[in-house]
């Protein structure tokens, strides 16, 4: 079954890159568990970040299968992008906390009917 | 190979993740750690399995499988730990892992500009909010957590959705069993687009040309529009002004004298993507200045402050005055 | 000089129109008049307070007139005039794979003898009304005349259309004619309920038309009169195939709607809710007749099935001698003549049932005109005693100044209603009645006999109109209506009973009825000539053994089988040897005729001007009675007809529309729709914990969104490596 694979398989085409692609799937699926599981809003911030470095770890990892930098670059603007959002949810977080005295996001349930 | 596998795998690690984020007990924490690290254990034997490796990669896989390892036992603690700032620390962790695991793809330059931004300024400034929005107690013992930390919410239906994309994701990913598309890691494309890359640079060109031959004084455009030449054994012909020489001659360069990664990223960032560096620049600007008017102290100023804010005398009005005053 | 007449028609076949397009100026007969209905318009929406739209009106209807007494003396011959191109597709080359009922004319004789009185009459009742009218100048004057001109301009396509899809529209047109009209005062109830009354009644029997013609096209695959003609022309008419046998019957039912024949009567005695005029022109001499017409034009067709023609001649006599019965004990004046117009309407399906379309046409015409009359007069009245109808709050009129010309046209119109001897309704009536007397079926015998004893009847009823209306000493109640409102509001029930205490109270010096001016008595006067004139070729016939005009202008068209010219009619009383009480038919009827309307007369001369309170006394004595007492109840009610309708067909559509109300409201809308939407409404409360406002709940779902979307791609995508 192997050899079947190895004849046309491309999406990682060398173990590396596989098990990067792997770690980065898990990544992002941690982030979105904990995102959804957590209540501590910064925690919920902590794990968007855990979702980027899973997108972020895919790029690189497709990045070196292309043997093509434009992955890295794309990773830079992850990071570009993900420190103004740190910026912004960190300053809105700080300003609910304020409002409200607690972390829990469950605080902030208004827009719902119940 | 058949999927059921691949989704059996993806069970048994969504099983011990959900099982550490119930909380159910101290006693299965352990069992459910040792779950959890199978599941994961499994799946990446599977990946392994699926490729065919060659034992010169052998070295880099064993490395790589330690980082994976490291990088999802600290991210599950980041979501399963009840102290916020463990788990920023935790986060750490995934960082710098990940960061080695980017070394090990070869992308040494994002490598450490990631440790520097992630590690180094988002994880510091996320310590500095959680330190200001609550108060550390003094020992440490997940029975001092507030609530909101130390109970996950809905942890089932969370570990489900998340895993159930992964299964079905993975799973037709690697148990593919046939795929026509031709192999894209072409070699000889990725290192002519090395030269093409180099080519974009005169000086660092002239400089590489120099080492191979001291005489070299310039590098001059081929009649041809095609500065370098790449031929099939990975070396590069361009043509060269040499010092006594009237003509210019061609000269081969090696392949060791290919620009490293990060002259290669920064010349994608500036030839290829100048726009998006441009937007990315925008958008740090505006964060910034969002984050400054979000943070900012919100005061209410009274009407009878506001105008003598203003430059502007007291309403004399006694119902106005006091009408200031119910709004205060 | 053998065989009966049907073997003579095979014999003679329709003659073949020509195409005539030179002769398309007589176009201008229907173009008049719906010219004249968008003049009308105009006045209504400009809301002209003067006459115009009455001068308008009646212009281009003696312009129509002038033109079709024009073609009248241009005549001569069957013509096709094609005006423009309306419905034509082509869809192949076969027979049956094209549609064509073009805007064009088919003119003979039959045509031209009906718009002549068409026209002719609607000039005249226009100009009746044009004075009649003249209380609701600037309210609903120029809309009465719109009303008018639509009507004429419909029944000259009804009658002049060269194909059925034409004479459709215009049975259409003058349904809708008769509707506007007969709700011309919308603001009273009971007209409004005629109207529709009216409208839905003749619906059922347009039902019957529409069919007809469908089955006409299946089966010859073209709605040319020409070309039907030359089609039955070619024989074999009489058929078992009940595609075609059926034909007759459903043409027969459009015919008895317009025409208010049994089962379909009962809207024509509340259609006299509308102006009185209106009861004149449409409701009494035009467009009633355009029953007989129908079967006049398409008489080859009713040989389709034997017994069509038997069941027209059964449900004409019947529904004379029922109307009859019914007019005898009506008070209402207008009513006494609308049932009166049933029953002669009856007479005429009676003549054309036992097979002289001569003779009912020629009835058809005097009819026209003395029931124009009758109707007029009876207008003048209502108009002049404010709404006044009931016969017996009025008596002696003829003794009042202003009003002998009405006395005395009514007194014709009498005369010639109750078929007084050697009036032109005599010699119409006898035509009938002669050939079904000596019809060689028992049972058109039996007709006949039933006709002669509803003539009795008939002479009666009108009498006593007549005797207690404008005989005898004088003495009149005025009507409910003010006197500036000459509206034919009249109080259904109170013509009934006893003089409401208001109406007694009010006193008879202190009113001065209205006497009608010279329009009305002009065109009375009028019209008691013409019913004088249109009895000239039945003079003729009888004294001068000369050829009847009506007889020769029938016997031009496609209802030749009937018309009976006299080598034909010779033929079978040579054969047949018929008699009438053992003498030869001709005088016999003559003597029985004559025996039954002036007994009626004597009859209603006794009971209503000599001993008024015998005919009271009368009345008590039947109700007395209990064997016989249901007779004059059910004459006086109509023989709950309507009540019956209404049982049979109001009560369960009504039982029915009910349920499905209920279905509606309970079914469609209580589960279907309001199920419906509840259940999203459910499916909500499923799903509403994920939207606890809980930005996690939020994610979630997007989450498993997204998992099932990539689920699905990943399923298409391994399958379609696999």
């Amino acid at each position: 079954m192997n050899q079947e694979l190895s004849s046309g398989f491309t999406i990682a085409a060398n173990a590396p890159i596989a098990v990067a692609l792997a770690i980065s799937a898990l990544l992002f699926v941690i982030g979105l568990v904990g995102f959804l599981c957590r209540r501590n809003m910064i925690i919920m911030f902590l794990c968007t970040e855990l979702m980027f470095q899973g997108a972020a770890l895919a790029m690189i990892a497709f990045a070196r299968l292309r043997m093509d930098v434009s992955g890295q670059v794309f990773v830079i603007f992850i990071l570009t992008v993900a420190a103004a959002e740190a910026a912004l949810a960190l300053a809105l977080v700080v300003l609910l906390y304020r409002k409200r005295e607690t972390l829990s996001a469950e605080a902030w349930s208004d827009l719902g009917e119940s | 190979m058949v999927p059921t596998i691949f989704y059996a795998a993806c069970a048994i690690a969504a099983a011990g993740l959900a099982l550490l984020l119930m909380q159910s007990g101290s006693k299965f924490r352990m069992g459910a750690t040792i779950l959890g690290l199978a599941g994961i254990a499994w799946i990446l034997v599977i990946v392994v399995q699926t490729i065919p490796t060659p034992t010169s990669e052998m070295g880099p896989l064993g490395l790589m499988i330690l980082c994976a390892f490291v990088s999802v036992a600290s991210a599950v603690r980041v979501i399963t730990h009840h102290r916020p700032v463990f788990c920023a620390l935790y986060f750490v962790l995934v960082v710098v892992s990940g960061a080695a695991i980017y070394v090990l793809l070869s992308a040494e330059f994002v490598a450490f500009s990631l440790v520097i931004v992630y590690a180094g300024a988002i994880l510091i400034t996320y310590l500095f909010v959680l330190m200001l929005a609550q108060q550390s107690p003094a020992d440490i013992g997940s029975a001092d957590a507030v609530d909101y930390d130390r109970i996950a919410r809905e942890p089932a239906g969370a570990v489900i959705a998340g895993f159930v994309l992964i299964a079905v994701l993975g799973g037709s990913v690697f148990s593919v069993s046939e795929q026509k598309a031709e192999s894209i890691l072409d070699q000889n494309r990725a290192i002519r687009q090395g030269w093409g890359d180099l080519s974009m640079m005169p000086k660092l060109l002239l400089e590489q040309a120099r080492r191979t031959d001291s005489t070299v004084t310039a590098v001059v455009a081929r009649t041809d529009g095609q500065m370098i030449a790449v031929q099939t054994d990975h070396s590069a012909i361009i043509s060269v002004q040499r010092a006594g020489q009237m003509t210019p001659s061609d000269l081969t360069l090696a392949p060791s004298l290919l620009p490293d990664n990060t002259s290669r990223v920064g010349m994608a960032l500036v030839t290829r993507f100048p726009v998006s560096l441009e937007l990315a620049g925008i958008i740090l600007l505006m964060a910034m200045f969002g984050a400054v008017v979000l943070a900012r102290k919100q005061t209410d100023i009274a009407d009878d402050d506001r105008r003598a804010l203003a430059g502007l005398g007291k309403v004399m009005d006694g119902n106005q005055s006091s009408q200031g005053k119910a709004n205060r | 000089m053998v065989g009966s007449w049907r073997i003579m028609t095979q014999l003679t076949s329709i003659p073949q129109a020509i195409i005539a397009p030179e002769l398309s100026w007589v176009g201008l007969a229907l173009l008049l008049p719906l010219l004249a209905a968008v003049a009308c318009a105009l006045c209504c929406a400009l809301r002209v307070k003067g006459k115009a739209a009455a001068i308008i009106t009646i212009l281009a209807l003696a312009a129509s007139f002038g033109i079709i007494v024009k073609a009248y003396f241009a005549y001569t011959g069957p013509v096709q005039v094609p005006i423009f191109q309306w419905l034509s597709f082509q869809w192949g080359t076969g027979q049956f794979q094209s549609f064509t009922a073009n805007c064009g004319m088919y003119i003979d004789t039959l045509t031209l003898y009906w718009m002549l009185f068409v026209t002719g009459l609607g000039t005249l009742i226009s100009i009746y009304a044009s004075e009649y009218m003249e209380g609701d100048c600037g309210a609903g004057y120029s809309r009465f005349f719109f009303g008018i001109c639509i009507f004429l301009f419909s029944m000259s396509a009804l009658v002049l259309g060269d194909n059925l899809i034409m004479l459709y529209l215009g049975w259409e047109g003058v349904g809708l004619a008769s509707y506007l009209l007969i709700g011309y005062d919308y603001a009273r109830p009971a007209a409004v309920a005629a109207g529709k009354k009216a409208f839905i009644m003749n619906r059922i029997g347009d039902l019957g038309l529409a069919l007809g013609i469908f089955m006409l096209w299946a089966n010859y695959g073209t709605l040319q009169y020409s070309e039907l003609f030359a089609a039955m022309n070619k024989g074999g008419q009489t058929s078992v195939d009940w595609e075609l046998s059926v034909i007759p019957f459903l043409l027969m039912l459009g015919a008895f709607g317009k025409s208010a024949q049994i089962p379909l009567f009962t809207w024509l005695p509340d259609a006299m809710e509308g102006p009185t005029p209106v009861s004149a022109l449409i409701h009494a001499a035009t467009m009633v007749t355009a029953g007989v017409y129908l079967i006049a034009r398409m008489y080859p067709f009713f040989e389709l099935h034997p017994e069509a023609l038997a069941t027209v001649a059964w449900i004409g006599g019947l529904t004379a001698l029922l109307a009859a019965t019914i007019g005898m004990a009506q008070y209402d004046i207008k009513r006494v003549f609308a049932y009166s117009t049933i029953s002669q309407l009856g007479y005429m399906f009676l003549g054309l049932g036992v097979g002289t379309t001569f003779g009912a046409c020629y009835h058809t015409l005097t009819h026209a005109f003395f029931k124009a009359l009758l109707f007029l007069t009876a207008g003048a009245i209502m108009h002049g005693f404010a709404g006044q109808l009931d016969l017996r709050r009025l008596s002696g009129l003829r003794h009042l100044p202003g009003w002998r010309i009405v006395s005395w046209t009514m007194l014709v119109g009498c005369l010639w209603l109750s078929a007084f001897p050697y009036t032109a309704a005599f010699f119409s009536k006898d035509a009938i009645l002669l050939k079904a007397l000596t019809s060689v079926r028992a049972d058109f015998r039996f007709l006949g006999w039933l006709g002669l004893f509803t003539a009795a009847l008939t002479a009666y009823y009108t009498f006593r109109v007549w005797f207690r209306v404008c005989a005898g000493p004088l003495h009149f109640e005025p009507g409910a209506e003010g006197h500036h409102e000459p509206h034919d509001t009249h109080d259904k029930h109170d013509t009934h009973g006893k003089p409401a205490p208001a109406l007694a109270a009010k006193s008879t010096h202190a009113f001065h009825p209205h006497a009608p001016r010279w329009a009305i008595n002009g065109v009375l006067l009028i019209l008691a000539l013409g019913a004088l004139v249109v009895g000239i070729p039945g003079y003729n016939e009888t004294f001068a053994h000369k050829d009847n005009w009506a007889q020769q202008m029938i016997a031009g068209s496609s209802a030749m089988e009937g018309a009976g010219l006299a080598e034909d009619h010779g033929a079978e009383v040579s054969e047949a040897h018929p008699t009438v009480l053992g003498m030869d038919a001709h005088t016999g009827l003559t003597v029985v005729g004559c025996t039954a309307s002036i007994g009626g007369i004597l009859v209603a001369w006794y009971f209503h001007l000599r001993s008024r309170k015998s005919a009271d006394q009368l009345r008590a004595a039947l109700l007395r009675r209990w064997w016989i007492r249901w007779v004059p109840i059910c004459m006086e009610n109509k023989w709950y007809v309507d009540e019956i309708y209404h049982a049979c067909f109001r009560l369960p559509m009504w039982l029915g529309a009910q349920i499905l109300s209920f279905g509606d409201r309970h079914f469609l809308d209580g589960v279907m729709v309001d199920g419906l939407a509840k259940l999203p409404v459910a499916v909500g409360k499923i799903f509403k914990p994920l939207y606890g406002g809980a930005l996690q709940g939020y994610a979630a779902t997007m989450a498993g969104g997204i998992a099932l979307v990539v689920a699905w791609l990943s399923w298409v995508w391994l399958r379609g490596f696999n």
